[in-house]
């Protein structure tokens, strides 16, 4: 498996390949290997709108880390 | 009536059948059922079953293997176990076997998979008899002798594993669909895997995988997966459904196009990816399904894919599971080798086919397993580094338990030598199916993987979660309240001391 971490500034859903799960922003994710695109649960209030990402190569130790920043709604 | 006017209703009653039976189950998609670009939508999909957050802490699969009334009677053991063991988390007063919330299955082990996915705790009243204890083969070749299906069996479009879905239909499924599945809105999930022999890859019922062939499975029978899902080769012939792509319209996942690109970062990702999008993309206009054995005998696949890929049930749950237990009821064969004690070319049939057809099932069945132990020891560890790192980020990864129920366990050599020989075939004698009930039980009860989990339970129940969990240093010790409480039923005589 593959490690990641969504950073934004609010505890939010994150959304992997346009399918809603449970998982959230500020935590470490697993998935396995591959080509993803990230984006985060509504409201619409945060740039870029999707991050593509590679995952490959992370440990748990050094999980990918992509950033979200918020913007007025 | 004249000689041509005979022959006219007597080819006019012909077309008739093959039309009757030219009309497959199957119902395109409507236009408002086509699943959104995440996958949600309507249909028998694991999301439109009750269940939370709540649900999700303690989540359990099972797999059932292939192997005819061996592995059925293996798996009904083993849910008379899990129905024994009563667990006060994460709610009070349940039992294990209320808690399951995936059972996938192939072949013999799809029918107690099925059978309890739509009737629960009725399985244990007449399962038995309506299913363990009977002669399932002599009552199809009765069906195929009798005369009043001899015009069915003539026509091109009706088949034996069309006359092997009928009789399931009526004696044993009594017309369910899969509409009614969805009707009960109660896990667990059930995956019958069937194996499409045009691409070789595994082809579970669910409405996920319908969408690829922009099919509603609400309508089909789920006596016909469950056919599809043990047709065996040679002796059944293959159930066909059509399929109705392209569809206007229709979404492909994103899962399946961005697997495209990862063929250097993960091949198995690459290849699913493609199998599935050929459906769509190269449309046959038919696929053609037999025994799910042939691209997994375990059925633990559509659990592994569950658990990996990131629109898979388990995956997009993970960070609400807290114990992961996966029960893989194995009743692999392990005959004794025959053909090579002869000089002499072995006959292609049935020597050569039988063989064919069963060498690729057991070699895949260690392969699933083994992969699936794998995905756990990672699960471990990183939960484990993550504890150690200071809680600067935090890793939610569900502990988890893979428990193997297979003849291997049983510790007397000769008993499980005779465990082993006992057929594959759906008419086993009444006293091999009664040890095969209580060995299921029993394999359950003393597994060490079990057992140490029924530990963890009962401490997080009593408050001491934060204990080092029951299953570290090898586990043998686990004394869990809930184990000792199981009783099995009667062993009966077989195999005795001959």
């Amino acid at each position: 498996m593959e490690y990641l971490v969504v950073y934004f500034d609010d505890d939010r859903g994150v959304i992997v390949n346009s399918a809603p799960g449970a998982w959230m922003t500020n935590q470490i994710l697993m998935l396995e290997a591959g080509t993803y695109y990230i984006e985060l649960a509504p409201p619409a209030d945060f740039t870029p709108p999707q991050i593509p990402i590679q995952l490959v190569d992370t440990t748990v130790d050094d999980p990918y880390p992509i950033y979200f920043t918020k913007t007025a709604s | 009536m004249t000689s041509a006017k005979r022959w006219r209703a007597g080819f006019m009653l012909y077309l008739s059948i093959a039309a009757i039976s030219c009309a497959t189950a199957t119902t395109k998609l409507r236009t408002d059922q086509l699943p959104t670009a995440g996958g949600d939508g309507q249909g028998y999909r694991f999301e439109n079953l009750a269940g939370g957050k709540d649900a999700n802490k303690l989540f359990v699969c099972l797999a059932f293997s292939g192997g005819g009334t061996r592995a059925a009677a293996l798996a009904y053991g083993a849910m008379l176990a899990l129905r024994q063991t009563h667990i006060d988390w994460p709610q009070k007063g349940g039992t294990l076997l209320n808690e399951v919330d995936c059972i996938s299955s192939v072949s013999g082990g799809s029918f107690p998979a099925a059978y309890y996915a739509l009737y629960h705790d009725r399985i244990f009243d007449d399962f038995e008899s309506r299913f363990l204890y009977r002669n399932i083969e002599g009552s199809l070749i009765l069906e195929a002798l009798a005369p009043w299906n001899w015009p069915w069996l003539a026509s091109p479009y009706y088949s034996r594993i069309d006359l092997a879905a009928d009789f399931y239909d009526d004696d044993l499924f009594d017309h369910s669909s899969y509409d009614q599945l969805i009707s009960q809105k109660r896990r667990p999930f059930v995956i019958l895997n069937a194996t499409n022999i045009g691409s070789g890859n595994r082809f579970p019922f669910t409405q996920d995988q319908f969408d690829l062939i922009g099919s509603d499975l609400g309508p089909y029978p789920v006596a016909r997966a469950v056919a599809a899902s043990s047709a065996f080769p040679f002796l059944l012939s293959p159930i066909t459904l059509e399929n109705y792509q392209p569809l206007q319209g229709f979404p492909v996942l994103k899962e399946y196009q961005t697997g495209l690109q990862d063929y250097y970062n993960d091949r198995s990702r690459y290849y699913w990816s493609q199998s599935q999008l050929d459906y769509v993309d190269q449309p046959h206009p038919y696929v053609h399904l037999m025994d799910g054995g042939l691209a997994d005998n375990i059925g633990l696949r559509s659990i592994i894919n569950a658990y990996e890929q990131s629109n898979g049930f388990i995956a997009r749950n993970i960070p609400d599971i807290d114990r992961l237990v996966v029960i893989a009821v194995n009743a692999r064969t392990q005959s004794n080798d025959t053909i090579s004690n002869s000089h002499h070319t072995p006959h292609i049939i049935p020597t050569v086919a039988m063989a064919t057809a069963t060498i690729a099932m057991d070699n895949y069945s260690f392969d699933t397993v083994d992969f699936t132990n794998e995905l756990a020891n990672e699960l471990k560890q990183a939960e484990e580094v993550s504890a150690k790192s200071g809680g600067k980020l935090k890793l939610h990864a569900p502990v988890p338990y893979v428990i193997e129920l297979s003849f291997e366990a049983i510790p007397d050599a000769k008993t499980r030598q005779q465990f082993y020989g006992i057929g594959t075939n759906f008419d086993l004698p009444a006293d091999q199916v009664k040890a095969l009930i209580n060995m299921g039980c029993v394999l359950l009860k003393n597994d060490p993987v079990f057992r140490c989990m029924l530990a963890d339970v009962e401490n997080e129940a009593a408050g001491h979660s934060a204990a080092a969990s029951a299953c570290d240093g090898g586990a043998t010790a686990a004394d869990p309240v809930a184990a000792r409480q199981i009783t099995c039923p009667d062993p009966g005589p077989w195999p005795g001391n001959s």
